[in-house]
């Protein structure tokens, strides 16, 4: 019979099961085009592609091998103007697809393939700092897609969103406002959870 | 005739073709991020102070020449000294302009970038090894940051050294870079001791050759 000293030590197991050596940093790099509305009221929308490539990790595994991974916001509303203006309401998805590379001139090409994240961007603020060059910082919500339980719930919540912005014609594309070149990552590293048996977890003790 | 005439006029718009420069002009772009610090520390950089950046590619132009499934590109940005920062009270803005700094960047096969802690550190090896693709000087560089710490820079560069300094019409000018900057207080994710968080692009303006066909070659498109 198991003492509740025991008990407290495997309850104590199972948590830090949940939990291993993880990457010091993770996130989804993109480069992106963006529309950005003329008045408050309007929505700001942005095509783009993870970009990662292999060379940061990613919160979650990706294959960019075989797949390439993009992402969308949409309906992103402008609240307010000013030097910093300030949006809320978006929706943001993280595609996964291996059928049409992404093409800016066909945005639907960026929202085919499997959603792997969905979420909302809770908020955000953009910034000009001159008429070229400027950034943004926002905060992203998950809450689904095809992957959102490889995610704690606690840990879905307050993403980082941040971003430089250009307006060069070098890396703006023809038809869009801005080029967006940023991230969205974890307030803690993303691990993935580690399902053992109750016999390895007890043979362990 | 129809016929005839549409042959004529594409093998005059293929002889102007031709009769154009073995070289032409294009911007070959790479994705970078990173992290950046400051001797002192940002926000408040005073005037002497130092900041340096290191980062890794995530993407770029296959001008470039290098395949990230094999080698890792990572950047060294270091040397850019502080002229002090200009707070503007209406926007809320700091700006800050720094002078000298060099950039260099590099391939990598060994893969092996590893920011650590607390920099400059015994990690910051592994953003300078490898062959020299691009080494450059600054002929500007300017940081802006917003009261949350969101922020953004830009710099010019001249060409010096590196595989793909070669490639720059005449290294002056050769290549500019932006991006964006954040600090812990606008939601970053830094390890200990960095300052800043970058994310930004790289742009080479380049003379890439173009391809030279006989008129025989030509012609046998057409027929």
């Amino acid at each position: 019979m198991l003492d509740m000293k025991r008990i407290a030590i495997i309850s104590l197991a199972f948590c830090v099961i949940a939990v291993g050596p993880a990457s010091a940093q993770q996130y989804f790099d993109f480069n992106a085009q963006v529309l950005v509305p003329n008045t408050v009221g309007g929505n700001l929308t942005l095509y783009g592609v993870i970009n990662n490539n292999g060379q940061v990790d990613t919160p979650l595994p990706l294959d960019f091998a075989n797949f390439e991974y993009t992402i969308v916001v949409t309906n992103l509303n402008l609240l307010a103007t000013g030097f910093t203006q300030q949006y809320a309401g978006g929706t943001v998805v993280i595609y996964e697809d291996a059928a049409t590379p992404g093409d800016y001139t066909a945005p639907a090409t960026f929202s085919d393939g499997v959603a792997l994240l969905s979420g909302s961007l809770v908020s955000l603020g953009r910034t000009m700092f001159t008429s070229s060059m400027g950034s943004v910082s926002g905060s992203v919500d998950w809450s689904g897609g095809s992957r959102i339980d490889e995610i704690a719930p606690a840990d879905r919540l307050g993403w980082s969103f941040l971003s430089g912005i250009s307006t060069r014609s070098t890396v703006t594309q023809p038809g869009y406002d801005e080029n967006w070149d940023g991230k969205t990552e974890p307030q803690v590293p993303i691990v993935p959870t580690d399902e053992s048996s109750w016999g390895e977890v007890k043979s362990q003790y | 005739m129809f016929r005839w005439f549409t042959r004529i006029a594409a093998l005059a718009v293929v002889l102007s073709l031709v009769a154009a420069p073995a070289m032409a002009q294009t911007v070959l772009l790479m994705d970078y991020s990173g992290f950046g610090w400051e001797t002192g520390g940002i926000p408040h950089s005073v005037a002497g102070d130092v900041l340096s950046i290191s980062a890794v590619a995530v993407a770029l132009d296959p001008l470039f020449g290098v395949d990230l499934g094999v080698s890792e590109v990572t950047i060294y940005i270091t040397g850019l000294v502080s002229g002090g920062e200009t707070f503007d009270p209406v926007s809320g803005f700091t700006f800050i302009g720094y002078t000298g700094g060099t950039i260099e960047v590099y391939d990598d096969p060994s893969k092996d970038h590893d920011w650590g802690v607390l920099p400059p550190n015994t990690q910051l090896s592994t953003f300078t090894n490898g062959a020299l693709l691009l080494q450059g000087n600054f002929t500007d560089f300017t940081l802006v940051l917003n009261s949350a710490g969101a922020g953004s820079y830009q710099g010019n560069i001249d060409g010096v050294g590196g595989t793909v300094a070669q490639l720059c019409n005449g290294g002056a000018n050769c290549a500019y870079t932006f991006g964006g900057a954040f600090t812990k207080g606008a939601g970053a994710q830094l390890p200990n001791g960095y300052d800043l968080q970058i994310d930004g692009t790289l742009e080479v303006d380049a003379a890439v050759p173009t391809e030279n066909l006989s008129f025989g070659a030509i012609k046998a498109l057409y027929e």
